[in-house]
């Protein structure tokens, strides 16, 4: 099978891997580095689980072709702890309880990382549509928004 | 067949990668990627064209009364764009409600028009504006409606070879409504939409345009069945008579399908919504 070579920055490291054409960023992520982080849910757009930063805006993984991340800059949950530290928005979320079966967990933090990134001190509203593309079956979504919001107050 | 895979930079480096007969063209790749999916391998794509890096294509201006948006323009971008929200905000608002963000950062405005789904959210819009669309292949241009260029579900006039580059429209004297139904407000598809512009003098109406969408394979244009309306005063019965027209006509077209039951009524009282908003907006200056 023919295969092309992707060249990206992941969570500002440079990359390299062999993939075929029509491989999204997610089936790379997770099936070619082994970054499972990032949650393969509904593959098709809706669920929100597979959400990366992609140039710092938040995109579904499962519809993005790997190959258009030719150059460009990825940021995958695996990149927001330094070592065995998490970041602040991490530690929010633990505090506040946003965190339940945490299958939703990786892609809700880097929908509120764009956000919170483009605009340090978001309203209630601007945080419900930020994260208006991750469902999250178990919480009720009210811990995650005052986590973000706790966030956004440090 | 030889996997070919080509970014273009630039236009040109465009038509000539899409001269070549097979390949097929990936924009935001929002709902070619879905469709890709469901393909067993031997049929998925083997010759990839990537738009989604063309800057010429992301351009918005405005040149005198007429707004030129560039194909590979995002939802996110037409929704915060300064120029669009200044002359043209329904743009930005039917935008705003497009699938969720991440859709929207990803998401273009001619990978929409080319995709050609029945329930696209702009595409009523862009034939009430009575938008034009730039098709571009090596060395040659045309120039078509909105209206003229959609064919049906997924069907289009885009011939191979031809990109589309351009969407362009002018900005209408009054206000336009645009009302989307979904099932919930984030990352729904519309289950019916539509829109409305309306120009009165006092209580005579001298413009009306009413276009709705996911009803029918190409959104319906309503604009015809509202003409008896034209320098006629606004009363009720019009109102109903055109609200139950919009719902003969959708079952002309897609007859009584099993969705008919709660869409029959909720088309009229789209109209009926639209047609309000319309005439409150239309008697501002």
């Amino acid at each position: 099978m023919t295969t092309f070579t992707l060249h990206f920055w992941l969570n500002n490291q440079p990359e390299s891997v062999e993939i075929p054409l029509t491989a999204t960023l997610l089936d790379v992520l997770r099936d070619e580095l082994h970054m499972t982080g990032t949650k393969r849910g509904c593959g098709i757009g809706e669920c929100g689980a597979c959400t990366v930063l992609l140039n710092g805006q938040a995109v579904n993984s499962c519809t993005v072709l790997a190959l258009q991340a030719q150059g460009q800059k990825v940021e995958t949950v695996e990149g927001l702890a330094k070592g065995e530290e998490l970041s602040s928005l991490q530690q929010s979320f633990i505090e506040e309880h946003a965190v339940q079966c945490g299958f939703c967990t990786s892609g809700m933090l880097m929908s509120a990382t764009g956000l919170l990134r483009q605009n340090p001190h978001p309203s209630e509203k601007e945080i419900r549509t930020a994260i208006s593309g991750n469902l999250c079956r178990c919480t009720g979504y009210m811990p995650i928004i005052k986590a973000i919001e706790k966030e956004s107050k440090r | 067949m030889n996997q070919v895979w080509i970014q273009c930079e630039d236009k040109n480096s465009l038509l000539t990668a899409i001269a070549e007969p097979g390949r097929v063209m990936i924009a935001g790749g929002t709902d070619l990627l879905i469709n890709v999916r469901r393909l067993a391998p031997a049929d998925k794509p083997a010759q990839m064209v990537d738009l989604s890096l063309v800057e010429e294509l992301k351009n918005i201006h405005l040149e005198g009364n007429m707004l030129t948006i560039g194909s590979m323009v995002t939802y996110t971008q037409l929704m915060t764009d300064p120029l669009i929200r200044k002359h043209l905000p329904v743009l930005a608002e039917a935008a705003s409600q497009v699938g969720s963000p991440q859709i929207r950062n990803r998401g273009t405005l001619g990978g929409s028009l080319v995709n050609a789904s029945p329930a696209a959210d702009m595409a009523p819009l862009w034939i009430l504006l009575k938008a034009q669309v730039k098709l571009e292949s090596f060395g040659k241009e045309r120039i078509l409606l909105v209206e003229d260029f959609l064919l049906g579900h997924q069907k289009t006039m885009l011939a191979p070879g031809e990109v589309m580059t351009e969407i362009r429209c002018l900005i209408p004297k009054k206000s336009v409504i645009y009302q989307k139904i979904g099932r919930r407000n984030a990352a729904a598809i519309a289950r019916l939409n539509g829109c409305c512009l309306l120009d009165r003098q006092e209580d005579t109406v001298k413009e009306i345009r009413l276009v709705i969408g996911a009803a029918t394979p190409t959104p319906l244009d309503l604009q015809k069945d509202c003409s008896g309306w034209i320098d006629k005063p606004w009363t009720i019965e019009r109102l109903d008579e055109v609200a139950s027209q919009a719902m003969r006509r959708v079952e002309e077209i897609s007859g009584r399908r099993a969705s008919a039951t709660w869409k029959f009524p909720a088309i009229e009282n789209l109209v009926r919504r639209l047609l309000l908003d319309a005439w409150a907006e239309g008697g501002k200056q």
